[in-house]
């Protein structure tokens, strides 16, 4: 059952590659995260089955929501190129042009209909599917055993307390295991952060002035959020420094952290932050990050350690990209109450 | 306890069930939202609640009575913006759906 859906995995692979038309790789896509959810069910781990799923559904709606948007925009834009070209003879209405124009989409599609015979849909599937059954076959024959190998999910999951410490075996996976990974996935939040600093530039980086925020005028939700705030920076304290015993750790607590500045403005109206100090410092710690996780690797594996320093590591580590997730969120949305304001 | 329990966390469930069928069944959407606070208010707590009788006197007990309050004071926070904000952009309160389509464009 698991080879069938993995051949139709990488079958659909191809397909998504060599395909020209919008709609259809969204379905494929659609059908490609809906096999592998199902693969994950089968190996046995139903949260990564479940948040597959989710994210295949969304995005298939989503695209094919914003692809209407886009065509009804072309067709307007289609529309008004008729008109302009047709200014003189008066007789052709708005009805007429646009029903001029879908009938010659409509011949279009015939057209293209028409094409679709069986030979060249064997000629279109057969290359990608010839190639995803042999690199299966190559797959096969160069894993060892040829199935799923638990070696790895026993040692993570039976030793992590010997090799790391802590009672999280989660957070001894994403700072010790996978560390670099981990430095990777930050990197993706600066990037995002750059991103939107660079496409949304203005020279006033910090707007004073300007309209205030809508929901300082609803009396429940201000007098509700004066007594969250402070119990939201609270937890994400707590979520930060217990990141190596309970659920949590840096990135979760970060947000929480980002979030009480949020209700701080949404209460107050205060935005004060100087917010080029605040990218400063989120590169800065970044790079101490960076730095930190790579001497540690360096310095030999970290079993080799003392068992103490174990939990310090894990505790700076959680500490450091728990400020710098709050640092970049903290950016993104002070550009959005810039550009809100203006 | 634990039975009672199990009964509790089931009539959540069951709540749920109706607050999603009524988000179906309704077109307006005043009452969709209404409904929809049900399944977040309602549901969500009798759940929490069947989980803290099942669990008995607790440290766990503790740490979801304090999440109870906290969603208590929150989730009619969060319906009440959203139906004020909808209200104050424009939106009827006896609106069909002609006219949230209307007000959407």
């Amino acid at each position: 059952m698991i080879y069938l859906l993995l051949v139709l995995w990488l079958f659909l692979a191809f397909c998504i590659i060599g395909e020209k038309r919008n709609i259809r790789i969204v379905i494929y896509l659609c059908v490609f995260s809906f096999i592998s959810s199902i693969s994950f069910l089968i190996l046995g781990s139903p949260d990564a089955a479940m948040a597959e799923a989710a994210i295949g559904t969304f995005t298939g709606i989503f695209f094919i929501i914003c692809f209407e948007k886009h065509r009804e925009l072309r067709f307007n834009e289609k529309n008004a190129s008729v008109f302009s070209r047709d200014e003189d003879p008066p007789d052709i209405d708005d009805e007429r042009a646009v029903q001029a124009l879908l009938k010659l989409r409509k011949k279009a599609r015939a057209r293209t209909r028409g094409k679709h015979n069986a030979k060249s849909i064997l000629q279109r599937y057969l290359a990608p599917g010839l190639f995803s059954i042999l690199l299966f076959i190559l797959f096969i024959v160069f894993l060892p055993g040829g199935e799923a190998n638990p070696y790895l999910r026993n040692q993570f999951l039976t030793q992590f307390s010997e090799h790391v410490g802590g009672e999280n075996a989660v957070t001894a996976i994403y700072l010790a295991y996978r560390v670099y990974d981990t430095l990777f996935e930050a990197l993706v939040l600066v990037i995002a952060v750059v991103a939107v600093i660079h496409m949304s530039y203005s020279s006033d980086i910090l707007v004073k002035g300007g309209k205030p925020s809508h929901v300082g005028q609803y009396v429940v939700v201000v007098s509700v959020l004066r007594v969250i705030c402070a119990i939201v920076l609270l937890f994400g304290f707590y979520l930060i420094m217990n990141g190596h015993i309970t659920a949590g750790g840096g990135f979760q607590g970060g947000l929480f952290i980002a979030a009480f500045f949020i209700c701080r403005y949404l209460v107050y109206d205060i935005y004060d932050l100087p917010i080029t100090k605040v990218i400063r410092m989120e590169e800065l710690v970044f790079l101490s990050t960076v730095i930190f996780a790579v001497l540690i690797v360096f310095l030999g594996t970290i079993n080799h350690l003392p068992p103490v320093f174990h939990i310090v590591y894990m505790i700076v580590m959680n500490f450091l990209i728990g400020l710098k997730v709050a640092c970049g969120f903290l950016i993104l949305f002070y550009r959005y109450i810039a550009i809100e304001r203006r | 306890m634990e039975i009672l329990g199990n009964i509790i966390i089931i009539l959540g469930i069951i709540f749920m069930l109706f607050g999603v069928i009524g988000i179906f069944r309704y077109q307006n959407f005043f009452v969709r939202i209404l409904i929809a606070s049900k399944i977040d208010t309602v549901g969500a707590l009798t759940v929490v609640i069947g989980l803290a009788v099942k669990h008995g006197f607790s440290f766990f007990s503790l740490r979801v009575v304090l999440l109870l309050v906290l969603m208590f004071i929150i989730n009619p926070m969060v319906t009440h913006i959203i139906a004020r904000s909808a209200y104050e952009s424009g939106q009827n309160i006896d609106g069909s759906v002609d006219d949230i389509e209307e007000g959407n464009e």
